[in-house]
């Protein structure tokens, strides 16, 4: 379980992140919804380490961030983060060498299935290629844990399509997904939980399942109410 | 292979190429230089001989041979220019190697900053691949040297010009006594200064990738206060007129300061990168 507890983040003087806590269970699909600047991303970097918050503590199944929990938890950024130099082939086998949680066989089977060339070059890929390109490094590693920023972003609607296939298949069963996305629509159906975050501080946190159930309302019914007021 | 020296030989793959046209534009400045060194002096003794009539035997005996060393100083620019532009190469590589990573939208920092590996990894590595730059550069200048004393014979003869060797090639040039030093203690002087000097520069770029402006200020305001630390044997009211403290005692301390610069340098780098860095 991924345990976030009271973070607060600033940058400069303006506090990003006020009093952010929830937490996200393997084998679900947790989703972070907000408007643009509300700090998604910054929620996800604090977890991956690649921003320092001002205070909270951030726990992966109990224990804090380490370098060996890199081994455990993936981050699969908004734009590809590999050089623009390097090709497809290249940006596998940098994956391959770094970390023992690599799954050559899976890499082989999502490259297949995305008709990712392995000669291309990342800096000439089209978006839809690079956004495919960027999911395969990050669902390749056997993790428990995979983040997700704004996957659907910018991207046409058939690699979407694609994209959001990869949702109920067997590479993200048993795993714990956080998302952030402002395309709820894709994936309304295959969300578990959502966490809605306002002005830094989260305005609720619900079980989708829970709300269909007992209120009768679907995701995107909350949201009105909540942003609506 | 441990994820270390992995990460040495990615550092080395993405600048060879920028290495090897340093090197390229080396030997190119260099042989050019000479080429043109002794073509100029051969023509001012043929001018100067004809102007006396004089032969050029009777110079030779008067003035002697010009040797490869002398050759050098001669050339001046020409031949040092590579040498300008390598460390001037090398230097802004020191802060590229870090604000690449940074660089457009695919931002590479990322990756790496998620590499299951400790990240004083990712930070001695970046080091140790400028350290292994410029000692291949140094080490291409070393190989240099005897070829293009060959050089120098084959284009200009041996009536005129005359050899010289490595020693005194060195001992006569302050450039190259910098980079080739004569002494093993004169090496790890040199080299560990640059070391240290190069670990300021990564201190600076992480505060500043740490702090955004308020870490330009306090890089700004880092390298006097080394500078100043660095002092201490000299600012002593009278050390330097009087010699209050002996040769030997102020080499001591400026070692020890040298060592406390070089483990705070690397404690605050360390620990901007693991706990400050922002991506």
């Amino acid at each position: 379980m991924i345990e976030v507890k009271s973070i607060r983040k600033k940058y400069g003087r303006k506090a990003v992140l006020k009093d952010v806590s929830f937490t996200a269970e393997k084998g679900q699909i947790t989703c972070l919804i907000g408007i643009n600047g509300v700090g998604k991303s910054t929620v996800l970097k604090a977890i991956m380490g690649l921003t320092p918050v001002t205070d909270g503590t951030i726990l992966i199944d109990g224990k804090p961030l380490s370098s060996r929990v890199y081994e455990h938890i993936t981050f699969i950024p908004d734009a590809i983060s590999m050089p623009p130099g390097m090709t497809v082939d290249g940006c596998i086998q940098f994956m391959k060498d770094y970390y023992v949680s690599w799954n050559p066989k899976r890499a082989a089977e999502l490259a297949g299935f995305f008709k990712l060339s392995g000669s291309d070059r990342v800096g000439e890929l089209s978006k839809g290629n690079a956004a495919k390109l960027n999911l395969l490094l990050g669902l390749a590693l056997d993790v428990d844990y995979v983040l997700m920023d704004e996957p659907f972003s910018g991207i046409d609607m058939f690699s979407r399509e694609q994209i959001a296939s990869v949702f109920t298949s067997h590479l993200i069963e048993d795993r714990g997904v956080i998302i952030t996305t402002h395309e709820i629509n894709d994936i309304e159906h295959l969300i578990d939980k959502v966490i809605l975050l306002e002005n830094g501080l989260v305005r609720r946190e619900f079980d989708t399942e829970t709300v269909r159930q007992e209120e009768g309302k679907s995701v995107m019914d909350v949201m009105r109410e909540v942003y609506n007021g | 292979m441990n994820r270390y020296l992995k990460l040495v030989h990615w550092e080395i793959m993405r600048f060879w190429k920028l290495l090897a046209a340093l090197a390229i534009v080396t030997i190119v400045l260099q042989c050019v230089g000479i080429i043109y060194e002794t073509q100029r002096y051969t023509s001012q003794v043929e001018d100067q001989v004809q102007m006396n009539n004089s032969t050029i035997t009777a110079f030779v005996q008067q003035n002697g041979k010009l040797s490869f060393s002398e050759a050098l100083e001669r050339a001046g620019l020409s031949f040092f220019a590579s040498i300008a532009l390598c460390i001037g190469g090398l230097a802004l590589y020191v802060f590229f190697i870090w604000y690449k990573e940074w660089f457009g939208k695919n931002m590479f920092i990322y990756r790496l900053l998620m590499i299951p590996t400790a990240r004083r990894n990712i930070y001695f590595a970046k080091l140790t691949a400028i350290l292994l730059f410029v000692l291949s550069l140094v080490a291409l200048q070393l190989v240099l040297l005897p070829l293009e004393n060959g050089l120098y014979l084959l284009v200009g003869g041996d009536v005129l010009f005359k050899s010289s060797s490595i020693v005194d090639l060195i001992a006569g040039n302050r450039i190259l006594m910098f980079l080739i030093p004569p002494t093993f203690a004169d090496f790890v002087i040199y080299y560990g200064f640059g070391a240290i000097v190069v670990l300021i520069a990564f201190t600076a770029v992480l505060l500043e990738r740490s702090y955004k402006l308020r870490g330009v200020l306090a890089a700004i305001l880092y390298l006097p206060a080394v500078a100043v630390f660095m002092m201490i044997p000299f600012l002593i009211p009278g050390n330097v007129t009087e010699t209050y403290l002996y040769p030997a005692e102020s080499f001591g301390i400026e070692i020890a300061l040298g060592v406390i610069v070089t483990a705070f340098t690397v404690w605050l780098g360390l620990h901007l990168i693991t706990k400050k860095v922002t991506v």
